[in-house]
């Protein structure tokens, strides 16, 4: 075991423990939307847990760092926040919010916002203008590009569970969303079983079960709780 | 090592290289003319192929007997197609003839390989220098160069390995298999060879990195993913000196103790992946790629493989990702590629000029690599020089040489009188520098600290009809429409930029723009992944660091400094100047915008102009008469007569 400082608060921890795993696990919370404990590697996309590591130039991500003895870790100073703020903005701002949305109030969006005390508008940014439609191809879910924010959770998940993945990346840039097209590990066309773990993993709803999916084997039926998801 | 161990090395490719010199003696054993035409895309795209056609015609016609030799690019794009004759009967040194038409080349065979008349209105100069005519080397595109990496680039057949041993070629790697490998990255430590690729790290750092893994399987990648617009420095080589690639390959993972290397090029380079995959097996059947090369007991198989063309798959982790079959996607560092690369192996990945630089390193030694370039940046630099001036194409220099002597002595400076305004290194991960930098040395450190970075290569130069706000637009464009997506600043904020960009060229900026993108380009920098990410900002940062004034016209007096922004411009044609009775404007105008007024002249309306610009360029230079105006209030309102019907 080693020591830590994280806010001035001391930990002890196992030496080369995931830096925000840990902070979550000793309850300090860093904004955080596409990390995994169970994902052997960092994904490092959201970029919203930056945290400033004494010694270090600039803030880094947490996700990405593997503690070290004596290390000191500030999570609020102003670099950090105005990093995390700006990854906000720009996440909101290519993010569809409807008063049916079914993370309403459990969105891990909203979660990060009350942290970071920031509203739900991206200004002084322009929101980005998407026409996307509901993807209803999948068997036993849709997807909801205009809501995703592109964790890649639910790729992570189903390929954890599956050992490959029914979801894939597709296109570029600001074009980027989470398709159904994935490969299975010998580049066959990959049957979902519809065990549903892409939904339960959905920081923001962009994953929902059809409404008759009786047939299909879900755990993720009652939607994803965005609490549990990063802690 | 044993003395006879090495003595086997050296004997098995001292008989290569008698055999390579005797097969190229036995080519032309009479003394024939010969013909030397470039041959790689620059080459082909400018004609080439029609030209060594009408040549091969030519020659049969008036039986002439004469060799044709394909060579790879040399460099000067402005002259293609290129043609080298070497006639030693005509008593003429080798002469170097530019932009060589079918008709041309049926004209040379013609006058200077029958009758010994060189014309001399259609040559550049003499590659040598003699006492008949003037030689190319008096020009400073030829003797400010310094080629070690182009070196054999449009001397030697691509196609013909013993060509390039004849040339010297392998000798390095001899040399190299018998030393320890230790030595080798000591050498090329000493020789402060700075990695090609763009970011400049230190190539034996990397190396011994992965020469100290416990895992017995290493990885060798040559990074040929060229992307940036503009920059073909990689395909070229590729195209021109493939084996000197394949030998710094095999140099590179004989030292890091590498039995497997993979050559990553671009599936839009065909011409490159046909003359790499050719040369991969020339050097094979030699024994100098394969098992136990040269009889040293070194193995290594070196594999192709294409990538899909995606920008980010030249960063190192994404070409990982891209190699094992997945999207082309980065992973954050650490673990570095050199630790955990290719199946979770330790893997090299060193730009294609990196590697080539090896065999001249290892052949001539790390000083008198170090006896070129700076302190810091020891070595030459290759450009593909383009945009804006006289004579583009592919340069290797000193590192060192300043801006300006490459664009105005080397490259001919700006064309048609025109002033200098910028020059953008390092493609969309560079910046645009202006004429106050023209004196910056060419090296790593210079160009970051001036805020551009030395990339790979690319180098577009920019005269005073280029609009900065536009430029920047193009590169945040660029890549915005290649960001992997991974990454929230990446895709979402260059999206951004875009957008407030766009918005500015179309006159449509608003306060507090600049101070938006100048934040939001900070952030991107300091937040994103991976290396695409965290440069595509450095367009916008140095454009509005050095040309903010342009910015603010755009935005407060809806004026397009350049008069590049369409919406921000307009034509009109200035009376004076109009001669009667002259209808070029009239005729290519393809919305019939231009009108007749009373006096018989021409007037443009503008409420059907769309801007093209075509009246502009058919205007008759005598008359001159057209005018470009920013902002567009500024053209003078001229009624349309009532027509006569």
């Amino acid at each position: 075991m080693i020591r830590i400082e994280v806010d001035g608060t001391p930990l002890e921890v196992a030496e080369g423990s995931n830096l925000l795993a840990t902070c979550l696990a000793a309850g300090i919370y860093i904004p955080n939307l596409c990390y995994m404990a169970e994902s052997p590697e960092p994904f490092a996309g959201c970029r919203l847990c930056f945290v400033e590591i004494q010694g270090q130039p600039a803030p880094v991500t947490a996700c990405t760092v593997a503690v070290t003895d004596g290390m000191v870790v500030h999570t609020a100073t102003a670099p950090v926040r105005r990093l995390q703020q700006s990854a906000f903005r720009l996440l909101v701002s290519a993010h569809q919010i409807t008063a049916d949305c079914p993370a309403h109030k459990r969105c891990a969006l909203q979660q990060v916002a009350r942290h970071l005390q920031m509203g739900l508008k991206p200004k002084p940014l322009e929101r980005v203008p998407r026409e996307l439609e509901i993807d209803t191809s999948p068997p036993c879910f849709d997807l909801h590009p205009a809501r995703c924010v592109l964790c890649g959770k639910c790729l992570r998940a189903c390929q954890e569970r599956n050992g490959s993945s029914l979801l894939t990346f597709a296109r570029r840039g600001i074009q980027t969303v989470i398709s159904a097209q994935g490969l299975s590990a010998d580049g066959q066309e990959f049957t979902c079983e519809g065990c549903l773990a892409c939904a339960a993993v959905c920081p923001v709803s962009a994953i929902t079960p059809k409404a008759d999916s009786g047939h299909c084997a879900g755990e993720g039926q009652g939607h994803a709780d965005p609490q549990a998801a990063g802690s | 090592m044993p003395t006879a161990e090495k003595a086997t090395v050296q004997d098995r490719f001292e008989a290569l290289r008698t055999a390579a010199e005797a097969h190229q003696r036995a080519c032309n054993p009479d003394h024939r003319p010969t013909i030397q035409i470039g041959l790689a895309t620059c080459g082909i795209a400018s004609g080439a192929l029609e030209t060594k056609a009408a040549f091969e015609e030519a020659l049969a016609e008036r039986g002439i007997a004469a060799c044709i030799h394909t060579v790879g690019c040399v460099g000067h794009c402005y002259a293609e197609p290129v043609v080298v004759i070497d006639h030693p009967e005509s008593g003429f040194p080798p002469i170097f003839y530019p932009q060589v038409t079918p008709g041309k080349a049926k004209m040379l065979t013609h006058l200077f390989l029958e009758e010994g008349d060189p014309r001399f209105e259609h040559l550049l100069g003499a590659t040598i220098p003699n006492d008949l005519i003037p030689s190319v080397t008096d020009f400073a595109r030829f003797n400010r160069e310094a080629r070690v990496v182009m070196a054999h680039c449009g001397r030697i057949d691509p196609g013909e390995i013993r060509e390039y041993l004849a040339a010297g070629g392998y000798a390095a790697l001899a040399q190299a298999l018998q030393t320890p490998p230790e030595d080798i990255i000591t050498t090329v430590a000493t020789a402060g060879l700075r990695g090609r690729g763009g970011a400049g790290f230190p190539a034996a750092r990397k190396w011994r990195l992965a020469r100290s893994s416990p895992d017995p399987v290493r990885w060798v990648v040559c990074n040929a993913d060229e992307g940036d617009p503009g920059a073909y420095m990689d395909r070229t080589l590729l195209e021109s000196t493939p084996h000197q690639i394949l030998e710094g390959i095999a140099i590179c993972a004989y030292a890091v103790g590498s039995q497997r290397a993979l050559v990553y090029v671009r599936a839009e380079y065909p011409l490159a992946v046909t003359t790499i995959t050719s040369a991969i097996a020339q050097a094979r059947a030699m024994g100098l790629l394969g098992a136990d090369i040269l009889g040293s007991g070194f193995n290594l198989e070196v594999e192709i493989f294409q990538g899909s063309g995606a920008f980010v798959c030249g960063e190192e982790t994404a070409l990982i990702r891209s190699v094992a079959g997945y999207r082309g996607m980065p992973h954050p560092r650490p673990p570095f590629p050199a630790e955990k690369g290719i199946d979770g192996h330790p893997t090299i990945i060193n730009n294609v000029k990196t590697l080539a630089a090896l065999p001249p390193i290892i052949g001539n030694g790390a000083d008198w690599y170090r006896g070129m370039g700076t302190a810091d940046s020891p070595g030459t630099a290759i450009f593909s020089v383009v945009g804006d001036v006289l004579h583009p194409g592919l340069v290797e220099i000193p590192m060192g040489t300043s801006l300006r002597t490459l664009i105005f002595d080397i490259c001919g400076g700006i064309p048609n009188k025109k002033q200098f305004k910028a020059v953008q290194i390092g493609g969309p991960s560079g910046g645009c520098l202006p004429a106050e930098f023209l004196d910056t040395p060419i090296d790593f450190d210079s160009l970051q600290s001036a805020g551009a970075m030395m990339g790979s290569g690319g180098m577009v130069v920019m005269d005073e009809d280029t609009c900065m706000v536009d430029v920047a637009r193009y590169f945040v464009d660029f890549t915005q429409k290649e960001s992997c997506g991974k990454c929230t600043f990446c895709r979402i904020g260059t999206w951004h930029l875009l957008e407030i960009l766009t918005r500015i060229t179309r006159g449509e900026g608003r306060e507090g723009d600049l101070e938006t993108l100048e934040t939001l380009a900070e952030d991107i920098k300091a937040g994103s992944l991976c290396g695409l990410g965290k440069t595509a900002p450095n367009p916008v940062l140095t454009t509005l660091r050095y040309f903010r004034d342009e910015y603010e016209a755009h935005i407060r007096e809806k004026r397009c400094p350049a008069c590049v922004c369409r919406p921000l411009t307009a034509f009109y044609i200035d009376l004076e100047k109009c001669a009667r009775g002259c209808n070029v404007c009239e005729g290519c105008c393809p919305v019939e915008a231009v009108f007749i007024t009373r006096q018989r002249k021409r007037a443009i309306d503008q409420e059907k102009c769309v801007k093209c610009g075509e009246c502009l360029v058919a205007c008759p230079p005598e008359y001159d008469a057209v005018r470009k105006v920013s902002p567009p209030g500024l053209a003078p309102v001229i009624a349309r007569p009532p027509q006569d019907d």
